[in-house]
């Protein structure tokens, strides 16, 4: 660490790959690196006013930071409800401080006067993806024709005019992206009650935009699965490259994370044959590791940069 | 027609409803339930239709929306998970149904609320010094030992309700039974200051009933803030005799009489 360097606070399970490497990064750069592992809340403590973000301390494994010489915060913290130490069966004054302090601590992620990425209020547009996918159709991205519905015929109808579709969950939960073929048909009948997300088949490339603050560094996968993302899963190549993006196209994904106040954010583009780019989510917490170390993308280093110094 | 969109018992709606009819304009309520047990075909940026027991509606005949949501309950499927996965889809549907409108939503969709933010007391008091506003003095500490009161005179309130967000109908979980010999020792802490009840005020677009002045100005900075435009700031009195904000309701269960009329102003401009 390089003496008088910024202060940068990372939120996670520490082992987690994307904070792993967010420590790391911050390791090369000479950079101070304060890791809130998140199994240890208990022993963590916060102090701090709710008037004033500025005014307070954060003492972890027994170094105390005060609030206000923090630049920079990066926000990968899981579930707190679903970490061990606050189960049911877990000793209850433990549970109720490690309960506590997340909750103050992650309050003060949304009130702090410093970089974060991202604030959880900010990240919120990702649980409905036909609402975010107005807000990134705002920002000049085209987007596949969509249909939200829980009425079979209104399917069929979408099928006959769009052709070859995918279908995937409305919220970000259960989201794996599937074609609607003659199987999914099949189950058409259980659609009544839950409204599922219906869009048109769009072949072509796909290709991960990270931006991370003003840098935008991108990776093209080239395979024949529907959802790139569990190609392996489904016994299906996978080529992961680097690649650059046209300016115009950077440019949008730049203004998407600001319009959507994500600093740091996994666009997910296709650019198809034609050369035509159409956009699908913009992922608020985006597991970054596998791009970075498949593709040898150089995410942790400009987001521990960005969290330092902007 | 002006879609109503509240519990049945909601006595603002009821209000806004009733003036409406009173002066012949249509006017639609439909239930959490009814949204939640409806059939929807939505085409972001374009059409909605939903059928429901309450009728069909092409959501485009909507000239506003009065949006007092908190939530959709979950309906239908035999087991408890699919049912509460069936409630998240038709939430984040409705998310998108609500930023679809061209006409006025009052308040508007905020994910992951369905009309303006659910914040913690915390969330407001810090927005609300943000906008400058006095506000309750509060420091949270999650070990009272260590920092202990640091005024005279400040109570131990417990963490819960002022970090969980206030949810209609959801209690606080209870917090753990601390030895009493050791009433505060190293266990999270809320320190207050104490304030006595003080009448509120609401915010209804650009107008304040009930406070004036830099107050009024800065409930009105809050509301923006929050994107929040019908807002009820929460008052308390100090010793010191300031009026300090102790929180705020985007969905007030009553509204004074001039304050429905600007809100069906709102609504219906």
């Amino acid at each position: 660490m390089t003496a008088g360097a910024p202060l940068i606070v990372l939120i996670g399970i520490a082992s987690e790959p994307p904070v792993r490497l967010a420590a790391q990064a911050a390791q090369r750069a000479g950079l101070d690196a304060l890791v809130v592992h998140q199994r240890r809340a208990a022993d963590c403590d916060l102090r701090w006013e709710v008037s004033d973000p500025r005014a307070g301390m954060l003492v972890v494994d027994g170094r105390e930071v005060p609030l206000g010489a923090i630049a920079g915060v990066y926000c990968r913290a899981t579930d707190p409800t679903g970490l061990p130490e606050q189960r049911r069966g877990a000793p209850a004054e433990r549970a109720d401080r490690s309960a506590a302090f997340h909750a103050m601590l992650l309050e003060w992620v949304e009130q702090a006067p410093c970089r974060v990425a991202n604030r959880a209020a900010a990240m919120a547009s990702n649980s409905s993806k036909p609402y975010q996918g107005q807000l990134l159709a705002a920002c000049g991205f085209e987007l596949p024709p969509t249909l939200v519905t829980d009425d079979p015929e209104a399917v069929a109808a979408f099928a006959r005019e769009h052709g070859r579709l995918v279908y995937k969950s409305t919220s970000s939960v259960r989201s794996i992206v599937r074609e609607f073929d003659a199987a999914a048909r099949g189950r058409l009948d259980r659609l009544p009650g839950l409204p599922t997300q219906f869009q048109r088949l769009e072949e072509g490339d796909d290709v991960r935009v990270h931006v991370i603050g003003g840098t935008v560094l991108a990776a093209r996968a080239r395979t024949t699965a529907v959802d790139y993302r569990y190609a392996g899963r489904d016994g299906v190549d996978l080529d992961l490259q680097p690649c650059e993006v046209p300016p115009e196209v950077a440019d949008r994904c730049r203004l998407a994370a600001r319009r959507l106040g994500l600093p740091f954010c996994g666009i997910d583009l296709r650019q198809r044959p034609d050369g035509s780019w159409v956009c699908f989510e913009a992922n608020p917490s985006p597991g970054y590791s596998w791009y970075e170390e498949a593709a040898g993308l150089p995410i942790s280093d400009a987001l521990v940069r960005w969290l330092a110094h902007g | 027609v002006l879609l109503i969109l509240a519990e049945p018992d909601d006595a603002v709606a009821a209000a806004v409803g009733g003036r409406l009819r009173a002066t012949g304009r249509p006017a639609r309520w439909w239930t959490p339930l009814d949204l939640a047990t409806a059939r929807w075909t939505h085409r972001p940026g374009g059409s909605t239709v939903v059928t429901a027991a309450a009728g069909r509606i092409d959501l485009a005949t909507a000239s506003g929306v009065l949006n007092r949501l908190r939530w959709l309950p979950p309906v239908g499927f035999r087991a408890q998970a699919d049912r509460e996965y069936a409630a998240m889809e038709r939430q984040a549907l409705l998310f998108s149904v609500l930023a679809g409108f061209r006409v006025p939503v009052v308040n508007p969709v905020q994910p992951p609320a369905l009309a303006a933010p659910v914040l913690p007391v915390a969330g407001w008091l810090a927005l609300a010094a943000r906008c400058g506003l006095p506000v309750q003095q509060l420091v949270a500490a999650t070990d009272g030992r260590r920092w202990p009161a640091p005024a005279p005179g400040r109570s131990a309130a417990g963490w819960r309700g002022v970090f969980e967000p206030v949810l209609e109908g959801v209690g606080a979980a209870a917090e753990p039974d601390w030895p009493a010999t050791l009433p505060v020792g190293r266990r999270p802490v809320v320190w207050a200051e104490p304030v006595a009840p003080a009448p509120g005020a609401v915010v209804v677009g650009r107008q304040v009933f009930g406070a004036a002045g830099p107050l009024a100005e800065g409930m009105l900075a809050l509301s923006a803030a929050a994107r929040a435009p019908v807002l009820q700031v929460q008052l308390g009195l100090a010793a010191d005799g300031r009026r300090v904000v102790i929180g705020a309701e985007p969905r007030p269960a009553r509204l004074p009489d001039e304050a429905v009329a600007a809100l069906i102003g709102l609504v219906q401009p």
